[in-house]
């Protein structure tokens, strides 16, 4: 039975292109080698034919709607939204908050009364570990979550760890890069939406 | 425009107008947001439209308010990675930035369900059992685990006698099909769930043995073995 979960595991959908990839197809944002794969393969995938089909019908769908309808909508949904994203207040109103291993600089950001706190510490080669902490005036608000960092470039992981009982966090072995920081807790979503992690000049 | 701080950008973009005079506005924010990476247009890229992206996500998903959170911040994230400059450039509008952004809620959501799929798959699969001891096939175990996706696949396919046992595997591995929806979409190749079960558990055979021995035949030479 292993031997048929396996395969299972393996191969179910293993030659699909990511849905991602799917979009970029309908917008018709590939390039003409990646088009032409994509092309072939929903030729003979009802999976993906079917993904494409729901994502025309999805995009197309409010489009006879008047933005006023929609902006209703969208204030209705605004009463369960729990996103917080974080305005740095310090060291300055820099364009991109940006952090460098060497010199230490903690970057503050605030969150509707939580607090972030990030800084990167050199560990030796050419790799960097972000150090993070949140802090409330509220005790317990931020025993468990996890933070969460994504590259910008597709080809780097994203990297989560759980915060620890201080509300703390750290995520290891990261590169030079534009990152989002995210930090979920219980009863918040915090968002960085930007970071640059820069290498030593 | 351009002298315009962030912030009055945001200001002008959320005071909305019927004749789109706002628009400009909020189509800087993003350009500011995704061209010079400004954190503080990002900052208000979110505010301005997490709700809206919100509600998209939750029209496709299922009523779990966590779910649809992780979703949005994901349709987010597939926006910041992808909706590159070039792109930007090709947009003919707000509306255009807009679209792209609702069909990364719409990849967002396709993402979870094909997840979804895939548990469903893996724990209705126990039907599709071959009288085996799991730990009589460690040798095979151990051939696919250093295998990658499609080196599988093409092992798979070698081991085919035929174009049924072909379809077969599509159908049943790559595609996901249950074997007793098989009859009904070839009814010429398997009049009955019974041939497809016998038919499986041949080709499963010959491939373990295949594996275990580790002499998988060249891709269509196997026509000499008997399933």
């Amino acid at each position: 039975m292993e031997f048929e979960r396996h395969l299972h595991q393996v191969l179910y959908r293993f030659d699909c292109p990511s849905p991602d990839l799917l979009r970029d197809y309908y917008w018709g944002y590939l390039l003409a080698g990646e088009r032409k794969q994509v092309g072939t393969h929903l030729v003979t995938c009802s999976h993906c034919a079917a993904e494409l089909a729901d994502l025309a019908r999805f995009v197309a769908a409010d489009r006879a709607e008047s933005s006023s309808t929609l902006l209703a909508r969208a204030r209705q949904a605004a009463a369960q939204v729990r996103l917080i994203v974080a305005q740095l207040v310090s060291p300055g109103l820099s364009p991109v908050p940006a952090l460098r291993g060497e010199t230490r600089d903690v970057l503050l950001f605030d969150a509707e009364g939580v607090a972030l706190s990030v800084n990167l510490e050199q560990e030796g080669t050419g790799t960097y570990t972000l150090f993070g902490q949140m802090l409330s005036p509220e005790p317990g608000v931020l025993a468990s979550g996890y933070a969460r960092l994504i590259a910008r470039e597709e080809e780097i992981d994203p990297v989560q760890t759980p915060l620890d009982a201080n509300g703390g966090f750290a995520l290891p072995n990261l590169r030079p890069g534009i990152y989002q920081l995210i930090v979920c807790a219980p009863d918040r979503r915090i968002v960085v939406p930007t970071l640059a992690l820069k290498a030593e000049p | 425009m351009q002298e315009l701080a962030a912030f009055q950008l945001a200001a002008r973009c959320q005071n909305k107008r019927p004749d789109g005079s706002h628009e400009p506005f909020c189509l800087e924010l993003f350009r500011r947001a995704i061209l010079e990476n400004c954190s503080l247009c990002w900052h208000y890229v979110y505010c301005q439209y997490y709700a809206l992206v919100r509600y998209w996500v939750s029209r496709r998903s299922p009523p779990d308010p966590d779910e649809i959170d992780d979703l949005t911040q994901e349709a987010f994230t597939a926006f910041w990675r992808s909706y590159t400059s070039d792109k930007l450039a090709r947009a003919r509008g707000l509306g255009d930035v807009l679209s792209y952004l609702k069909s990364c809620a719409g990849s967002a959501v396709a993402q979870a369900r094909r997840k979804a799929e895939r548990a469903i798959l893996e724990a209705e699969w126990d039907e599709w059992v071959v009288d085996s001891d799991a730990s009589a096939y460690s040798a095979e175990a151990a051939a696919m685990q250093r295998m990658s996706a499609q080196e599988l696949w093409e092992a798979v396919e070698a081991c085919c006698n035929g174009e049924r046992e072909r379809v077969l595997v599509r159908l049943m591995f790559r595609e996901g099909l249950k074997p007793r929806h098989i009859p009904e979409q070839f009814p010429d190749l398997f009049p009955d769930v019974s041939d497809v079960y016998r038919v499986g558990r041949n080709l499963l055979e010959r491939l373990r043995r295949h594996l275990a021995r580790g002499d998988m035949p060249e891709n269509g030479q196997n026509g000499h073995l008997i399933g």
